[in-house]
């Protein structure tokens, strides 16, 4: 197979899932908006945003009430978290980049951001690196504890091990898939500061594999089960990701509103 | 299958039930499942899990079966129901819940839906009629709200011979009703007296504040109460209402005005708040004692209104007193296992909470446990009582109003 195939693969399974993420949110955001009025917080909106931004950043993640019970479930929470964040980031300002500034704008010319879609510049790849290195640690150390250690606190069901399975098949799929693109014929080698995948990617080259195909294939495999991932955000544990982030901070500028107002 | 009311919950609250990570964090520090192992849909994990399941079952129908959801069924409800009138409504699993999740506010909101639903223990029937119909909780008549003041030696004024004052004492329905607690307001009266503050009592204008029926779901049927009491401490032109309560304190204050929709027009403070003030400027000093004591932070003044150092300014400011702080305190601080209405419905539960407490209290070395609230002096004492603990129990008003300095 070869890669222009596997992205028109990946692209007609790919729009169907998500058409069917965005219903299943819909129908979430529906529920919540059934709910009565939640009291908004007051004051001007500078401050209201600020309080936002604070309130993300202390509670949320770098979560300051989770370092207070337990510093290894803090510790887990924000590798996964912080991995997550800097690798979606990635993503998007890539897509921003390519979609937006390079085709649209046509800026390709501007290194600064060309650099985003260059997936072995030498910043974009060690961010890369970092993120996915950040969520495998932290899905580790989780695996660790509710699997291993069997902490007896922790109600273990379905929910719980569909989002291990689904994070674990996204992140090992991702790496396989970047030490196959790293002996094919789709990679740079620009990227000094990587220190994972490029690294390593050298010791496979002994492998009688088409690597070209097996670059596509995996492509196709990394970005499908991603997609199926996504689908089932809005009825599985991933969506606390969101709902979390959202009451964590609502909260916490209610609770800062209201010693104001005291 | 049920269908329930998602109005009784907010857009915020709804997406609380989403946000719950599975962490478990809540189980570790939740006092009734500690007494109470065998009934998972005590934990707040399992309450918030069966009521997301309920209303996503009930938005999804058929595909809501499919993907395994659990509705709201007659035989579900009922051990729902269990679960979460079983809570003592401490607020302890907000307080370590990561993605800072308002449990308590959360759980009232469930029991509102049970009790749409019907689905309640029957003695909050009884604690309903005794609050809409007497006013009170004991069903004791109304007029008798000041029996605690007849064994007083002398009744002073502020106790039901004024129309108006500079401040509102308000007793609540433990301390006017329950004998035992009587000593409470008796202390405070006393205090205030050598103080020298303004103060009345509302006498039988004094309803029940409404929390016990906000707190077991029925918070609509409180709505006359917190009106009338509104307008009773409004026509006497105080600017300070003060209680020896911390569920009546935490009502007045933040309840009344939401259910109002308007300020209060009046200023409502904790006694231990006032006479951490009568001793900054002064007006109360205390005469020595020798004595280790330890104290107990009532959870409707501590974790659901945030008043911690007064009361423990007050034991501090006796001299000689050495304090010593148990295991748990402030916001981690043990339930006493008399909040919730769980009496009511599990008297057992709510003992073998208070005996944990009391056990937490002896291995500080104190001789005396104070709190600043008569509902936990109450189930402290008969805790201590049980267990034959070397351990007074006591208010911190009593304990003021017994090292006063006289001059």
């Amino acid at each position: 197979m070869t890669l222009e195939r596997a992205e028109t693969v990946f692209w007609i399974a790919h729009l169907p899932m998500m058409v069917l993420f965005c219903a299943g949110m819909w129908v979430v955001l529906a529920g919540w908006r059934r709910g009565g009025s939640s009291r908004r917080p007051s004051g001007a909106p500078w401050r209201r945003m600020w309080l936002l931004v604070k309130g993300f950043i202390a509670e949320a993640w770098f979560n300051r009430r989770l370092l207070r019970n337990s510093f290894w479930r803090w510790l887990t929470h924000f590798m996964l978290l912080s991995g997550f964040m800097l690798t979606m980031g990635l993503s998007g300002i890539s897509a921003l980049s390519d979609k937006l500034l390079i085709h649209v704008f046509h800026l390709e010319h501007v290194d600064w951001i060309a650099m985003w879609v260059n997936q072995d510049h030498p910043v974009t790849a060690v961010l890369n690196e970092i993120g996915a290195l950040l969520m495998t640690i932290g899905l580790l150390f989780f695996v660790v504890r509710r699997y291993l250690f069997r902490i007896p606190q922790l109600r273990t069901g379905p929910m719980d091990t569909w989002m291990v399975v689904g994070l674990g098949l996204i992140l090992l799929s991702g790496w396989v898939t970047e030490l196959v693109r790293l002996n094919s014929a789709h990679a740079g080698s620009t990227a000094c500061y990587a220190f994972v995948a490029y690294p390593m990617a050298p010791l496979l080259n002994g492998l009688q594999l088409d690597w070209n195909s097996a670059y596509a294939w995996m492509y196709l495999i990394h970005g499908l089960l991603t997609s199926i991932v996504i689908v089932t955000i809005p009825f599985s544990k991933f969506m606390h990701v969101i709902a979390g982030a959202l009451v964590t901070v609502g909260r916490q500028v209610e609770q800062e509103v209201g010693h104001a107002e005291a | 299958m049920r269908k329930l009311d998602l109005k009784r919950f907010t857009t915020m609250q709804l997406m609380e039930l989403d946000a719950c990570t599975r962490c478990g964090e809540c189980i570790t520090w939740c006092p009734t499942y500690q007494e109470k192992q065998a009934l998972e849909a005590i934990t707040p994990l399992g309450k918030i899990e069966s009521t997301r399941s309920f209303f996503r079952a009930q938005q999804l129908g058929w595909l809501g079966r499919l993907l395994g959801l659990r509705g709201a069924t007659e035989e579900r409800l009922a051990g729902f129901s269990e679960g979460t009138y079983d809570c003592t409504m401490c607020g302890r699993c907000g307080v370590v819940c990561p993605v800072n999740i308002s449990t308590r506010d959360l759980w009232i909101s469930m029991r509102e839906t049970l009790v749409d639903q019907g689905v309640y223990p029957e003695s909050l029937d009884h604690l309903r009629e005794m609050v809409t119909k007497h006013y009170n909780l004991s069903g004791d008549a109304n007029e008798d709200r000041l029996i605690w003041s007849r064994n007083l030696p002398q009744v002073p004024t502020g106790v039901g011979g004024k129309t108006e004052a500079q401040v509102v004492y308000f007793v609540g329905c433990v301390a006017s009703f329950y004998p035992q607690s009587y000593a409470v307001p008796q202390s405070i009266v006393e205090v205030m007296e050598a103080a020298g503050v303004d103060y009345m009592t509302l006498g039988g204008e004094e309803w029940c504040c409404g929390f016990p029926l906000m707190i077991a779901g029925m918070g609509d049927a409180a709505e006359e109460s917190v009106r009338h009491n509104a307008e009773a401490v409004r026509r006497t032109g105080a600017e300070l209402l003060v209680t020896g309560c911390p569920s009546c304190y935490h009502t007045l204050k933040h309840e009344y005005p939401r259910v109002l929709g308007e300020p209060l027009g009046f200023e409502v403070r904790h006694i231990t708040e006032l006479m951490e003030q009568l001793i900054d400027s002064g007006k109360l000093q205390f005469e020595p004692l020798e004595e280790t004591v330890t104290y107990h932070d009532p959870c409707d003044l501590g974790r659901s209104t945030g008043v911690y150092d007064a009361p423990r300014n007050v034991i501090r400011a006796i001299p000689g007193v050495s304090f010593v702080e148990m295991e748990h305190h402030h916001d981690y601080s043990l339930c006493c296992g008399g909040g919730g209405d769980v009496e009511m419905a599990d008297k057992d539960l709510s003992a073998a909470v208070a005996k944990r407490r009391v056990e937490e209290a002896q291995a500080t070395g104190a001789r005396m446990l104070l709190s600043a609230c008569q509902q936990c002096n109450r189930t402290l004492a008969g805790a201590a009582r049980l267990e034959k603990a070397r351990l007074r129990v006591m208010d911190v008003a009593q304990l003021a109003a017994r090292q006063l300095k006289t001059t």
